[in-house]
């Protein structure tokens, strides 16, 4: 067990970052990372230690194919919508990622809330922060947005 | 396009209201038709996990949405995507757990949210077919992938109501008494509907409070065909539901569909169309309900 959690203090994290930009949820990327060490060490007789990082990475997005397959009853519904037709002037452009002050956390906490309208329970579970440190950010999002709009009015 | 944007709110919200508002109104005004689809299809469909088809549809609309960029931009954040030493030895115990335990258990990950679709499609053996005849016309042929069921179709129920799992809500109000609806939800498990109503119906008169047995009332009225009773025990629930934002969800879909089914479609269209705006897991079904139930209603009915 002690190389098994050797090895997975080394990689661990960037194969939690991997997974989680392959299914986009926390609590799955959790699972899926969890899953992907316990095939390591159900194969550590036969894997080739030394291709390691790249082999747990392979597992990890085999495992999210696996789970986006399975998810396919929703996407089918998903698949049904139009794609949206999108024309923007370049300021919202600019409010939305090149606004000074705002945070990658403010930004994610904005979209999520206003966009997806995701309440404030929801957003924290999906990036991993408490209720109130999503209040607090998007207390903060809107004040630096105030400020933004009275300086371009 | 004018808009009454909310004057700022003086009570505990903190939240600027009007630049709310305005956030919200100038992302909503340069996205015509439906809403952006969930953020982890977008996220996924950078990494090409997605199925084929989808992950065309959905790298299209990325590539055009300067929303959706923006949110994976900031998704991606090592500052918002961070493992947390939390997270780490949370995986950790779990591994340490696993490996010890018999290799049969591995995939027990598998049986988490996204398995609920597939049972949702198992379930078509509870699904109740008579749908296409009591309701405006089904969506032409080609409107819906083929294969997939008609959104409105009543999916298992029954999945969400282990009565012993976590995956039954306990309000405040039925916390005192959890065994007393566990036994009032033994017919609902076993699939007899009518004898389920009759114990959740007894329940309420001496809980009249408790939202799970309205809502649990409300699911067996529907899968037993008693689809006007369905709409007064999901709007009991409706009223009872206290601080549970998944238990509300769960209860303005079915009041939806048992609207839908009693033939009020504008108020069915109201439940869907909050759900749809709502990011949560039923948001995708509603949209497409809505617009399912737009079509159906702008169409001539020969009844």
């Amino acid at each position: 067990m002690s190389e098994l959690e050797a090895i997975y203090a080394a990689h661990a994290a960037a194969v939690f970052g991997y997974a989680l930009k392959c299914v986009g949820r926390r609590d799955i990327a959790e699972d899926i990372v969890s899953d992907v060490f316990l095939s390591l060490h159900r194969n550590m007789t036969v894997v080739d230690l030394s291709q390691l990082p790249g082999w747990l990475f392979t597992v990890a997005k085999h495992r999210a194919i696996d789970y986006w397959r399975r998810a396919q009853v929703e996407q089918r519904y998903l698949e049904t919508l139009p794609p949206a037709e999108t024309t923007w002037e370049p300021s919202l452009e600019f409010w939305l990622r090149r606004t000074n002050g705002l945070k990658p956390l403010h930004r994610a906490c904005l979209i999520l809330r206003y966009v997806h309208g995701m309440d404030r329970a929801d957003i924290a579970t999906r990036l991993g922060l408490t209720g109130n440190q999503v209040k607090g950010h998007l207390q903060y999002a809107l004040t630096i947005l105030r400020r933004e709009l009275e300086k371009t009015s | 396009m004018t808009r009454d944007l909310p004057t700022a709110s003086k009570d505990g919200d903190p939240e600027d209201e009007v630049v709310a508002a305005l956030f919200r109104a100038r992302t909503a005004d340069h996205l015509a038709g439906p809403p952006c689809p969930a953020p982890e299809l977008v996220q996924a469909s950078q990494m090409g996990t997605l199925p084929a088809p989808l992950q065309e549809r959905i790298a299209r609309h990325l590539g055009g949405c300067v929303v959706c960029q923006a949110l994976v931009e900031a998704l991606e954040d090592p500052a918002v995507a961070r493992f947390t030493p939390e997270d780490s030895t949370r995986i950790l115990t779990r591994l340490r757990a696993d490996a010890g335990r018999s290799r049969r258990m591995i995939f027990a990950w598998w049986q988490l949210p996204a398995a609920a679709a597939v049972v949702a499609l198992v379930g078509l053996a509870v699904a109740l077919n008579r749908e296409s005849t009591s309701l405006p016309g089904p969506p032409a042929p080609g409107e819906i992938a083929a294969g997939a069921p008609s959104v409105f179709q009543l999916d298992k129920p029954e999945f969400r109501a282990g009565a012993s799992s976590d995956l039954v809500w306990r309000g405040p109000a039925d916390s005192a008494a959890p065994t007393e609806l566990d036994r009032a939800l033994e017919p609902y498990h076993a699939g007899d509907f009518a004898e389920a109503a009759r114990s959740l119906t007894a329940l309420l008169d001496r809980q009249p409070q408790n939202a799970t047995a309205h809502f649990y009332l409300g699911l067996s009225d529907l899968s037993r065909g008693s689809d006007a009773e369905a709409v007064t025990a999901l709007e009991g629930a409706e009223r009872t539901v206290q601080g549970d934002a998944e238990l509300a969800r769960e209860t303005a879909w079915y009041l939806a569909l048992a609207y839908r089914r009693t033939g009020q479609i504008q108020r069915a269209g109201a439940k869907l169309e909050a759900l749809c705006r709502g990011g949560s897991s039923r948001a995708a079904r509603a949209c497409i309900g809505l617009s399912e139930l737009s079509k159906a209603s702008s169409v001539p009915q020969s009844r």
